[in-house]
């Protein structure tokens, strides 16, 4: 779903309403009207600089390892590491046609998928771009042929059970030892084997040359020309360059300003062209809104980052099925929108789904159609009595007649909405004779969520194309990010078919089944998805908001100003 | 004096032992190392953070890790980095920065409280005397980062006014490049001008408190009574021998002040986005970089220490009554 065109006209509407006492808002800066894909499209003139914020500093510049996996290595090394495949702000895939001729399934038993690679695809040295790159960063994903490779996450390489190329190296072979339907989501990131090689054996050059090193080469259209520790990443355009597109700036740079709350103060003064602010806020929406006479334009979009309150049902009060049925029918979800994002993102969707968002095919309401979220009291009262729990002096007794334990509510620091929505959820709760700790501080996370410390807690979680992986990581027993202690074979055994299916579609009918068991499940309550923000100045063409992990730096070739 | 300063160099090694042994505790004890890598979607695999653990000393006990730091420390290991930092070579390279920072807004900030005490003692309850006065209360009580904020708000007036870029809200000056001499002038003063004044407003207006005060007092003594009998000018009077023997408390408050001030930089620093002191502390925070914070922190202690014995000895050398010998 792309609510840019009604969502954004709403958003100014709400800016007008919200804002008017206070200030006077110039809304033509808010970019409308367009499909997500296509906004902001020109043909920019050849020549000129941009100057891109990003909030963190550059300590590891490898985008695929544990510690140089975030969201400003990944801005920064886009423009230089070539993709297979490339998420679009529509949260579709679709593959690099400046680097491969094509990419086909072209067997589902054994699963095996042929990548051509384009004869004139070559490296910033000259070196062709061949299967010797394909098979370098498989080995070091896949956690067999180099267990000490600190990676972030092997992200289905470890599907692949061989992968070969012919002897021109421009075809690559992959089969897999089971069906995965996420085989486009991978080779997202390509390093250049023959420069690795010379760096020691795979561990080590993946561990320190391409995570400790500047890089000095590129397979995209720039490359680093300077790095200046904490301030500012040069990028030229790269010579050897074979796209079709571009690049067209003369130099791409990425100012380091850690303090989002000052990226604007520095983009009105002038010394950036474009912020891109983590967790856009009122106030940054509503300044925003005020500087069209600096020539600046605005977009914004739900991202694939979204909300969630997570129960905790392997401990506690919380266990109890009825009681977390009661408390997700207690909250007034229409409300929590109401107070927390509508006043400056109007009419933003709710979330009814904990396996897709509301763009993805697969997505339906299961939320409101179990009566979650409705804010309906005698509902969750009656339910609370059906199981044997009673209302006395204010308090709510268990089955046994103990009363229950106040509930430990965390949340993270830094989201002024999450505190705002952990404070309301205790008064949607506290007719049912609920009380709340309020929990937070810099550690929460580690402190509350991680070490299993709490009874609701309130975080979001990152979206990604494939929603079956995504569960797998979420929803299965032994996962990573199962918090909340769902323990469910046949939500397995379903995610299991649905990351095996043969097409994103049909993995995403088969994995509906199990976000109705999740639902049923009780443990975790989705709310809505965070915004963006991309604020620039309206002469960069070709810029736009790329919503999901990648940002808006997945067409720096494209980039450029207006003639 | 000497044997006074040995004696307090000598204790400055135990209560750096004990000050290291506890801030080493307090922050092993502070959070989880490796949290920022078990919450990342999806996690890292349980080897990688593994390798991490081990490559942190976690898997070490508390006592045996802080020998190996305390060790560490002599032959310049400030101990691993969970970004791969070399922290003692980034602790010389931040000083540095902030030091720059720190040197310009002290400075500055002396010279107008200076400025402000001769005024004030002089014209003593004048209109400017009560002006200079409302001015120091406000900057006294002023938030640093509220003032470096309606700092970056005024740039940004005077720069469209301007119809040009003379002042910077963010970066300390790395990566910009200016053609001519004279851009580079200006884009040192575009640069530096509004952190120091952010940096130094609030010691400008403890500073010119003490000023005042002080040289008001020496005003009222009586060798300066005697001076003006004997008809010396009053210029030379007040410059002479009221503010000089004024300056011995000031200049002692100066260097006591100068551990405040190193607390305020790291709120100007995130401000105007310096990578000095102030921003590897707080992204060591961040980051829980526990022995970048911890080596922020011995370096934080020595100074302190050393402004400390600085204003210990600026005593006696400004004021002959006072002498350490026993």
């Amino acid at each position: 779903m792309n609510i840019r065109l009604h969502g954004l006209t709403t958003i100014l509407s709400a800016l007008v309403v919200f804002t008017a006492p206070t200030a006077v808002l110039a809304q033509d800066n808010l970019v409308t009207g367009e499909p997500i894909t296509t906004v902001n499209s020109g043909t920019p003139g050849k020549g000129g600089e941009v100057t891109f914020t990003v909030t963190r500093d550059i300590t590891n510049w490898n985008v695929t390892s544990a510690l140089g996996n975030n969201a400003v290595v990944r801005t920064v090394t886009l423009p230089i590491v070539p993709s297979a495949f490339m998420v679009q702000p529509d949260f579709t895939l679709k593959m690099n046609t400046d680097l491969l001729e094509s990419a086909e399934l072209t067997s589902t038993d054994p699963q095996t998928v042929v990548y051509r690679i384009r004869e004139d695809a070559v490296w910033s040295d000259g070196v062709p771009i061949t299967g010797d790159d394909f098979i370098y960063f498989w080995k070091t994903q896949n956690r067999r042929d180099c267990p000490e490779c600190l990676i972030n996450a092997s992200d289905g390489h470890d599907f692949i059970e061989t992968l070969e190329q012919d002897e021109t190296g421009k075809v690559v072979t992959a089969t897999f030892s089971e069906p995965f339907v996420g085989w486009q989501g991978l080779f997202m990131f390509l390093y250049p084997a023959h420069l690795a090689e010379k760096h020691g054996d795979i561990a080590e050059s993946y561990n320190n040359f391409l995570s400790n090193e500047v890089p000095t080469w590129s397979g995209g259209p720039y490359m680093v020309e300077s790095f200046d520790p904490g301030q500012l990443v040069t990028l030229v355009p790269n010579p050897k360059w074979y796209g079709e597109k571009g690049p067209y700036l003369d130099k791409l740079k990425f100012r380091i300003i850690t303090d989002s709350t000052q990226q604007l103060t520095a983009l009105e003064n002038g010394e950036v062209d474009v912020i891109y602010p983590q967790g856009a806020t009122q106030d940054m929406v509503e300044q925003a809104a005020g500087l069209d006479y600096l020539g600046i334009d605005f977009q914004m979009n739900p991202a694939a980052n979204w909300y969630f309150m997570g129960l905790n049902s392997k401990a506690g009060p919380m266990s109890d099925i009825a009681l977390r049925k009661a408390v997700l029918t207690a909250i007034d979800a229409g409300d929590l929108k109401a107070k927390t994002a509508d006043p400056y993102l109007r009419n933003w969707p709710h979330m009814g789904s904990v396996m897709f968002l509301p763009n993805q095919a697969g997505y339906a309401d299961r939320r409101g159609a179990r009566g979650y979220g409705t804010g309906d009291v005698e509902k969750a009262k009656g339910i609370l009595s059906e199981a044997g729990y009673k209302l006395s002096g204010g308090s709510l007794l268990d089955p046994s007649g103990k009363p229950v334990s106040t509930l430990r509510l965390g949340f993270p620091p830094g989201y002024p909405a999450a505190n705002d929505m952990a404070r309301l959820i205790t008064g949607y709760i506290a007719p049912l004779g609920l009380k709340t700790d309020l929990l937070t501080g810099p550690n929460a996370t580690a402190d509350y969520l991680l070490s299993g410390n709490f009874d609701l807690y309130l975080s979001y979680f990152s979206q990604q194309v494939f929603p079956a992986v995504k569960a797998g990581q979420i929803f299965l027993r032994d996962a990573g990010q199962n918090y909340f202690g769902f323990n469910d074979p046949k939500i397995e055994e379903i995610i299991g078919k649905a990351a095996a299916a043969s097409s994103i579609e049909e993995s995403a009918a088969i994995l509906s089944e199990a976000d109705e068991l999740a639902m049923d499940y009780a443990a975790l309550f989705p709310i809505y998805q965070l915004p963006t923000a991309l604020i620039y100045k309206e002469a960069i063409l070709n810029l736009r908001d790329n919503p999901n992990q990648l940002g808006p730096a997945y067409n720096t070739a494209e980039w450029g100003l207006a003639e | 004096m000497l044997a006074y300063l040995v004696r307090r160099l000598l204790v400055m090694i135990p209560m750096m032992l004990i000050a290291s042994f506890l801030m080493f505790v307090v922050i092993s004890f502070s959070g989880d190392p490796l949290a920022g890598l078990k919450t990342m979607q999806p996690p890292p695999p349980p080897e990688v953070l593994h390798a991490m653990a081990v490559k942190l000393r976690l898997d070490q006990p508390l006592l045996d890790r802080y020998w190996m730091w305390l060790s560490g420390l002599f032959v310049g290991d400030f101990g691993p980095s969970i970004h791969n930092i070399d922290i003692g070579a980034e602790l010389v390279k931040r000083l540095g920065v902030s030091l720059r920072l720190l040197a310009l807004g002290i400075v500055l900030a002396f010279l107008m409280a200076v400025a402000a005490s001769v005024i004030g003692a002089v014209l003593q309850f004048s209109w400017a005397d009560h002006i200079i006065s409302f001015v120091a209360v406000a900057m006294i009580s002023m938030p640093v980062f509220w003032l470096a904020l309606q700092l970056k708000r005024l740039a940004i007036s005077i720069n469209q006014e301007l119809g040009f870029r003379l002042l910077y809200t963010s970066g300390d000056g790395a990566g910009m490049t200016a053609s001519t001499p004279w851009d580079r002038v200006l884009l040192l003063i575009g640069v530096l001008a509004l952190p120091t004044i952010a940096l130094s407003m609030q010691a400008f207006g403890t500073w010119s408190r003490y000023g005042r005060v002080a040289l008001i007092d020496a005003l009222n003594s009586e060798y300066v009574k005697l001076a003006r009998a004997k008809g010396l000018s009053e210029t030379r009077v007040v410059l002479a021998h009221g503010l000089r023997t004024s300056l011995a408390p000031m200049l002692t408050v100066v260097a006591a002040g100068g551990a405040v001030i190193l607390g305020e930089s790291v709120v100007t620093e995130t401000v105007f986005q310096w990578r000095g002191m102030g921003d590897l502390l707080v992204t060591g925070i961040q980051n829980n970089d526990v022995y970048v914070v911890l080596g922020w922190l011995l370096v934080a202690g020595l100074i302190i220490m050393v402004f400390n014995l600085i204003a210990d000895i600026l005593y006696a050398v400004l004021d002959p009554r006072i002498r350490y010998e026993r």
